[in-house]
């Protein structure tokens, strides 16, 4: 399955789609697992366990934001960027 | 005295320049807490129905909280409470910095001012004492430059709140500024109007008291236990700001955008001036209000370039999206410099935005022209039509003279549709949180008793993200309608508990929630009250407050949202094209409210409440 992702700053530079191969029906938890492997400056925002990591960053497919229970579908363009946290 | 309070109230009478300190109600604070409730009490104990803003009777209060001064995290924070001048009902506005802690360590709660001074004068607070001093040489003063001078004949380590020249010149939108060119804002509901009405100044404390706590043991090991999950959930607000939510913002389709009117996606915008553009650019160091562990405010400077600012409190999220995204302004610095000239004048960024880009689009529509602006074509999306507003709006000249007066009253004036245009609600500016991206956050503006206030429910981030497992609640999702009634209320009444306690909302989403904040308040006071009896305060506050407006006409009626904002949905590509059911809303809200279908409390909420 193939999914494209755009990291915004501080992430990634907020314009490149990479593409990512993942297995077919894989979830957030894998997307995640394979960009520590291919963006490792994410690194330093991974957290033990996605509750946590979602403090750092969250993922939205449209307007809608990723749980760590989500499945992906083939094409699916994900952008990760900071979480709101209030105003 | 109680643990967590100071046992003291300073009344100040402006006429007769009568300064009293009197024991605070401690039956009060029991059932109100402090801050917000326990200032809502009082402020009803001293009008009545027909008291009105301008009224020497009106009284403004300034309220701090029993975590105030404790070691107990991000709890630094006091209320500010008034009949607002700017929307006729019941006004207040939350601040941080240090100016809270001060006023506790100083030996008070809280100082009610009453009456009408017929000089200018300031308030100086030292260590248990009060005195009413001049300020006819700093009548005309900014913000900024009033500090140094306030401090040099006080004390270096003083605090100031003071009025700006705005409010001087009869600016409804006036807010109350705090500690000089950090510029920590009492922003909404005009309560620096109340101020420049009763000529007073400033409000200058200096305090090297200690509050006494129940068990200092216990608090600490429960922030032992909680401060570094929030410093690090919210370590990145440290380098980015509040800025840091801007692009996150964009994506729910919850950024204010032209006005609320624009049809597109701007996510290049957004990324100019998002918080890592912030910090690139003008970002200096973060701000930590007292007591803080997250340290998001920041200290900017833009250091050259036509929008030159001097080193200062930087924009917050609200800010930067109001006189930014809302004005299709994408310029960094320019909003930096706005940020500062709004700072100085004490004006509100946020009624402030909403109404230069009112004005933007009355432009647009014919409805204004360059014979109103002084020959400025106020065009969307150019920065110094921005900024050359704001001066006007600060100043008073040309078309800014009408809108300080607000959106109403500017609206209102202009006539011929324009008040379709005007984006507010009980004459408060939207904030910029989009109601149209969360259902709950619609219904919480709508019903908020100061006009809508993002922070009165906190309601969007309830439905969006927050989990509380103390209150086994979990997210149920911006879009869904059922339910949204009730956790509206519920929201509200919980901010009215943090409003209360004083402390910072932001923590929240490093799990300083209502749950440990019951704990918190159990080590500070030796209270035992459980989290639904805190919330149970919080909502009589709230009810307190709705009373307080419905003596001044409020009903159903009001409970509203600009039309714009519940018929023209966000079709823009990836957003979903929501439009809140809201009458569908309200009636559940009112249900679990224990009001009647038009709004209004029942007598036998008010017997359940003990509200007099």
């Amino acid at each position: 399955m193939r999914v494209w992702v755009r990291l915004l700053p501080p992430f990634g530079d907020g314009k490149t789609w990479h593409e990512i191969d993942l297995p077919a029906e894989s979830g957030v938890q894998q997307l995640i697992e394979r960009l520590r492997e291919i963006q490792p400056q994410i690194g330093p925002y991974l957290r033990h366990n996605l509750e946590e990591t979602f403090h750092q960053f969250i993922l939205f497919r449209d307007d809608h934001v990723l749980s760590g229970s989500d499945f992906l579908e083939q094409d699916d363009r994900i952008v990760i960027v900071m979480p709101l946290t209030g105003g | 005295m109680s643990n967590g309070y100071m046992g003291k109230i300073l009344r100040i009478k402006l006429d007769t320049r009568e300064i009293k300190i009197e024991p605070l109600r401690e039956d009060w604070a029991q059932k109100y807490i402090g801050g917000t409730g326990l200032a809502t009490r009082y402020l009803y104990e001293e009008i009545d129905a027909s008291t009105k803003p301008e009224d020497p009777g009106n009284p403004i209060l300034f309220m701090t909280g029993p975590l105030g001064a404790t070691r107990s995290i991000t709890s630094g924070r006091h209320q500010i409470v008034s009949l607002s001048p700017l929307t006729g009902i019941f006004g207040e506005s939350d601040c941080g910095g240090s100016w809270g802690d001060q006023l506790k360590k100083a030996g008070f709660d809280g100082i009610l001012v009453t009456g009408k001074s017929p000089a200018p004068v300031y308030l100086w607070i030292n260590d248990g004492r009060a005195e009413i001093r001049s300020a006819d040489r700093f009548w005309g003063v900014d913000t900024y430059d009033l500090d140094p001078l306030l401090k040099s004949e006080t004390g270096a380590k003083a605090t100031v709140a003071c009025i700006g020249t705005a409010a001087e010149k009869g600016a409804l939108i006036a807010n109350i500024m705090h500690d000089g060119a950090d510029a920590r804002a009492a922003g909404r509901c005009g309560l620096g109007a109340v101020m420049a009405d009763k000529k007073l100044k400033a409000v200058v404390v200096l305090g090297t008291g200690k509050v006494s706590v129940a068990n200092e043991e216990g608090l600490r090991a429960l922030v032992k236990t909680h401060a570094p999950v929030v410093a690090d959930r919210l370590k990145d607000m440290r380098k980015y700001g509040t800025a840091r939510m801007i692009q996150a913002s964009e994506q729910l389709g919850s950024m204010p955008i032209q006005n609320f009117k624009y049809p597109y996606r701007w996510e290049e915008g957004a990324a100019k001036i998002s918080g890592p553009a912030f910090a690139e650019k003008v970002i200096l160091e973060p701000y930590f209000c007292g007591g803080c562990v997250i340290g998001c405010g920041n200290t900017i400077q833009v250091k050259e370039g036509p929008y030159k600012t001097v080193v200062g409190g930087g924009p917050e999220y609200e800010t930067i999206n109001l006189l930014g995204a809302n004005c299709l302004v994408d310029n960094l610095e320019a909003i930096c410099l706005a940020n500062e000239l709004c700072n100085r004048y004490g004006i509100d960024t946020m009624d402030t935005g909403n109404l230069v880009a009112f004005a933007m689009e009355a432009f647009e529509k014919g409805l204004i022209t360059t014979a109103d602006t002084g020959g400025v074509a106020l065009n969307w999306g150019d920065p110094d039509a921005m900024l050359e507003t704001v001066r006007m709006i600060g100043e008073g000249n040309h078309i800014g003279g009408l809108l300080r007066q607000g959106l109403v009253r500017a609206s209102r004036a202009i006539g011929r549709g324009a008040e379709d245009l005007a984006m507010h609600t009980k004459g408060l500016g939207i904030p910029a949180h989009d109601p149209r991206a969360y259902n709950g956050l619609a219904c919480s503006y709508a019903t908020s008793n100061r006009g809508a206030h993002h922070t009165s429910g906190q309601t969007h981030l309830y439905e969006h993200r927050l989990e509380v497992p103390e209150l086994n609640h979990k997210p149920p999702g911006r879009f869904v309608v059922e339910g949204k009634g009730t956790l509206a209320a519920l929201t509200q009444n919980i901010m009215n508990v943090l409003d209360s306690l004083k402390s910072c909302k932001f923590a929240q989403n490093g799990g300083w929630t209502i749950g440990p904040l019951t704990e918190a308040f159990h080590f500070v006071t030796g209270r035992t009250d459980t989290i639904e009896r805190l919330i149970e305060h919080g909502e009589r506050s709230f009810n307190l407050k709705r009373l307080i407006n419905v003596d001044r006409g409020i009903t159903r009626k009001e409970d509203t949202l600009p039309k714009r904002l519940l018929t023209l949905a966000k079709t823009a590509a990836g957003y979903t094209p929501n439009l809140p059911p809201l009458e569908e809303m309200l009636d559940e809200h009112y249900r679990v409210r224990g009001w009647s279908k038009d709004g209004i409390p029942l007598p036998e909420t008010l017997q359940r409440l003990e509200i007099p």
